[in-house]
C-alpha cells in the first residue's frame, strides 16, 4: 500500500509550502500596492502643506512697509540663521537688496533651485540642498523671493520608503508564515482523509471519512464520498444478499419440483403421469417467475440506461389500475376503493409505475384475510403527490415494517403465499428510481403505504398559485 | 408456412424447430447473423424469429440490416433479458413481437402464429364478427344473437383482443403485454377475473361456449 504522499516529501514542495508561496506572494503585492498609495498621499500633503507656509511667510512680509522690508529680513535672517525660510529681495532694476536665495531663484511664481549652502560636515556630507522659492513682484516692482528646502519632505520620503519595503517584507513573511501553517492544517485535514480512504480501499468498507473541517464545502464534501459509500455499501449488501437469498429460496420451490417429477416418474398409468408433469411444469413456471422478478429488480436498481421520464398522469393511470383489480379483489372477497384527484402527473416511466402501484396493490389483496378493504389515495400538496395504498388488515407490526421489503421476506414463513416475496422490493426500486419516498407505516388497524413524489414541475406551479395566493 | 429462425444455441434451435413443425410450420433455421440475412433476403417468409444475442451479427443488427433493406417481414425477437429498454429497442429496431427466454412452446407458436397471420379486415373493421357474436368498435357495442350484451371497459378490449385472434391461441403473457400493458408477472389472477365476467357475459345462457381454454397455453375464441 502505497504511504501518504507529498506531504512526507521535501518540506518545500509539499502543498502546504506552495500554499504559503501564492498567499504570501499575493500579500506582497498587496502590501505594496497600499503602502505605494500612503507613500504618495502623504508625499503629497507634505508638499502642499510645505507650499502653504511659503505663501504665508510671502504674505506676511508683504504686510510691512515696503521699506522695511528688507529691514525685516535682514532681522529674521539674524535672529534664527538656520530657519526655515530663506530669502531675496531685488530692486526694480534687478539689484539684490538682501538675502542669501542664489540670484538664479529670481522669478516670480514657482521655482526651484539647487543651492550648496553649508560646508560639508562629517554628520552632513556634502549634499545639494533642494530649494522650493515663491517669487513676488511687489507693487514698486522689487522683486520678494522667499525660499525653504525640501529636505523636512524628502527625508520623510525616504522614511516612507524605507518603511513600505520593511513592512512588505514583514506583512510577506507573515504571510508566508501563516499560509503554511494554514496549509499545513489544511493537508493534515486532508491526510486524515486520504488515511481514511485508504483504509476503505483496503478493505475496511465500514469505515467512513472524517469531517475535514474549516470551511462548510469540504464538510460536504466529506458527507457526500461518505453518502457514496452508504450507497455503495448497500449495493454491496444486496448484492451479497441476494445470492443468499436466490439459494435459499429457490431451494424449497426445486426440491419440491424434483418431487413431483419424482412422482410423476412412478405414477402408475399414463393419465396420471401427464398430470404430474402438468403440476411440475406449472412449478418449473413459478420458478422462472422468481427468476425473471429477481433481474428485473436487478436491473431496475441498477439504474443504468433508462428509457426517458415523461409525464405520467396518475390519476388515470391508478383509475386504469383499479378497473384492472377490481374484479380480483371482489374474487378474492375484497374491497377496493379508491379516491383520487384529477390532476396528479409526476414525471415517471409510466410502465414501471404502472407495476409499483400494481405491485402495493396486489401486495394488500394476497397478504390480507378475506372482507378486507383496500383504499387507494390519491393526494395532492402543493409541490408533493402521494398515494397511499392502505388496507384494514391484520397489518405488520412495527419493527417488521422495515423488513418488508426485503428480497424474499415473508411475514409469516410458514404460510406460503403464493407470491414471489419480491413484490414490494421491486415497488421499493422503482421508487428509488423515481427519487420519491416510501413510507410504510399503521393504518391503525392494517398496513398503509404511501409514496410521495416530490414534483418540479407542479412545485413550479404551486409556487405560482401560492403566489397568486398571496396577491389575493 | 414457411419461418426463418436464427438460434445459436443449437439444442434451443433444435427444440424450437420441433416445435413449430408440430404446429404446422416450415422452418428453416441458421446459427449465425449473415446467413440469416442472406436467407431473409432469399426466401420469402411469413416470420424471421431472432435471437437477440448471437455471436457475429446479432439479431438486432440483422432486424436492422433488412428493415434497412425493405424487408417488411413480421419480425419475433428472443431475449434472455427482460428489460424495458430491451424491449424498447428491439420494437425500435423494428420487431413486431418480443419474447423473453425460457418460453414455453406453445407460447412460442402462439406468437408466431400471431404474427404469421396477415392483418384479416377484422383488425382494423369497425365491425367484427365470430361466430353469431358482433362487436362494434366505434360504438363500443356487442350484441350476440341479437342480443345486446354490456361490457366494462376491459372486458370489452379483451373482448376484443381475442377476435383480433380468433380462431387462434393467445397466451396469457400477450393478453398481459396487449390487453393490460403490463410487462411483468402479476401476483394474481387478472387474467382469469376478467376472463371470467367476459365468459359469463358472452357464453352464459348460450348453446355454444365462444371462448374456450387451451389447456397449458392460453385462450382462444372460436366462431
Amino acid at each position: 500500500m502505497a504511504e501518504a504522499r507529498s506531504t512526507s516529501q521535501s518540506p518545500f514542495r509539499s502543498g502546504a509550502f506552495r500554499f504559503a508561496l501564492v498567499f504570501a506572494g499575493v500579500f506582497a503585492v498587496a502590501a505594496l500596492l497600499i503602502l505605494g498609495m500612503v507613500h504618495h498621499q502623504v508625499g503629497r500633503y507634505a508638499h502642499d502643506a510645505m507650499a502653504g507656509t511659503l505663501k504665508t511667510e510671502t504674505a506676511t512680509l508683504m504686510a510691512e512697509d515696503r521699506g522695511a522690508i528688507a529691514a525685516e529680513i535682514a532681522r529674521r535672517m539674524q535672529a534664527a540663521p538656520d530657519g526655515t525660510f530663506l530669502y531675496l529681495l531685488l530692486d526694480p532694476t534687478g539689484r539684490p537688496l538682501v538675502g542669501t536665495v542664489p540670484r538664479t531663484a529670481a522669478r516670480v511664481g514657482w521655482g526651484q533651485v539647487i543651492m550648496r549652502e553649508h560646508p560639508p560636515t562629517p554628520a552632513d556630507p556634502e549634499r545639494p540642498e533642494r530649494l522650493v522659492t515663491l517669487g513676488t513682484r511687489l507693487a514698486d516692482g522689487s522683486l520678494l523671493v522667499v525660499a525653504t528646502d525640501g529636505y523636512d519632505v524628502d527625508k520623510m520620503g525616504g522614511h516612507m520608503i524605507r518603511f513600505t519595503i520593511l513592512w512588505a517584507i514583514a506583512i510577506t513573511l507573515t504571510a508566508l508564515v501563516g499560509g503554511w501553517m494554514a496549509g499545513w492544517v489544511f493537508l493534515r485535514r486532508l491526510g486524515a482523509t486520504n488515511a481514511a480512504i485508504e483504509r476503505i480501499v483496503s478493505g475496511r468498507t465500514e469505515q467512513r471519512l472524517p469531517m475535514i473541517g474549516l470551511a462548510p464545502e469540504l464538510d460536504d464534501l466529506a458527507r457526500n464520498i461518505n453518502r457514496m459509500l452508504d450507497r455503495i455499501d448497500g449495493l454491496m449488501e444486496g448484492l451479497r444478499q441476494v445470492s443468499t437469498d436466490v439459494a435459499h429460496d429457490l431451494r424449497t420451490p426445486l426440491t419440491r419440483l424434483r418431487q413431483m417429477l419424482e412422482a410423476a416418474r412412478e405414477a402408475p398409468g399414463r393419465e396420471d403421469t401427464d398430470a404430474g408433469i402438468d403440476v411440475a411444469l406449472v412449478q418449473a413456471d413459478k420458478l422462472l417467475a422468481t427468476f425473471r422478478a429477481i433481474l428485473r429488480l436487478a436491473q431496475i436498481e441498477g439504474g443504468g440506461r433508462r428509457t426517458p421520464f415523461t409525464s405520467v398522469d396518475l390519476g388515470g393511470l391508478l383509475k386504469t389500475l383499479i378497473e384492472t383489480y377490481e374484479p380480483v379483489a371482489i374474487d378474492a372477497d375484497h374491497d377496493l376503493v379508491a379516491v383520487l384527484v384529477a390532476d396528479a402527473t409526476v414525471h415517471g416511466d409510466a410502465e414501471l409505475l404502472a407495476q409499483l402501484f400494481a405491485n402495493l396493490i396486489e401486495n394488500a389483496i394476497i397478504h390480507t384475510p378475506p372482507g378486507t378493504r383496500v383504499s387507494i389515495d390519491v393526494t395532492r400538496a402543493p409541490d408533493e403527490v402521494s398515494v397511499i395504498v392502505s388496507d384494514n388488515g391484520p397489518g405488520v407490526i412495527a419493527n417488521e415494517r422495515e423488513r418488508i421489503v426485503r428480497r424474499f421476506y415473508q411475514v409469516d414463513p410458514s404460510r406460503g403465499s403464493g407470491s414471489s416475496g419480491l413484490g414490494l422490493s421491486i415497488a421499493n426500486a422503482i421508487v428509488t428510481l423515481h427519487g420519491a419516498h416510501m413510507a410504510i407505516g399503521d393504518a391503525g388497524p392494517g398496513l398503509r403505504v404511501a409514496v410521495s413524489f416530490q414534483e418540479r414541475g407542479v412545485g413550479a406551479a404551486g409556487a405560482l398559485d401560492r403566489c397568486r395566493d398571496a396577491l389575493g | 408456412m414457411k419461418l426463418l429462425l436464427l438460434e445459436d444455441d443449437e439444442a434451443t434451435r433444435a427444440q424450437a424447430v420441433r416445435q413449430l413443425t408440430a404446429a404446422g410450420h416450415v422452418v428453416e433455421a441458421c446459427g449465425t447473423g449473415a446467413d440469416a440475412i442472406f436467407l431473409a433476403t432469399q426466401g420469402d417468409y411469413r416470420v424471421i424469429i431472432l435471437d437477440r444475442m448471437v455471436p457475429g451479427i446479432d439479431g438486432l443488427s440483422v432486424l436492422k440490416a433488412l428493415r434497412a433493406a425493405g424487408i417488411r417481414t413480421p419480425a419475433l425477437l428472443l431475449t434472455a433479458m427482460d428489460g424495458i429498454d430491451d424491449r424498447v429497442e428491439g420494437l425500435e429496431a423494428g420487431a413486431d413481437d418480443y419474447l423473453v427466454k425460457p418460453f414455453a412452446a406453445a407460447e412460442l407458436v402462439a406468437r408466431v402464429n400471431a404474427l404469421s397471420r396477415r392483418p384479416p379486415m377484422s383488425d382494423t373493421a369497425v365491425v367484427a364478427t365470430v361466430g353469431d357474436l358482433t362487436i362494434d368498435r366505434v360504438k363500443r357495442t356487442v350484441v350476440r344473437a341479437g342480443q345486446r350484451i354490456e361490457l366494462q371497459a376491459q372486458e370489452f378490449k379483451l373482448l376484443d383482443y381475442l377476435i383480433q385472434h380468433s380462431g387462434e391461441v393467445v397466451t396469457r403473457t400477450m393478453l398481459l403485454e396487449n390487453v393490460w400493458s403490463f410487462h411483468f408477472d402479476p401476483q394474481t389472477n387478472v387474467i382469469e377475473s376478467h376472463m371470467s365476467r367476459l365468459r359469463a357475459k358472452i357464453d352464459r345462457g348460450f348453446a355454444k361456449d365462444l371462448i374456450q381454454t387451451v389447456r397449458g397455453a392460453g385462450y382462444r375464441i372460436d366462431g
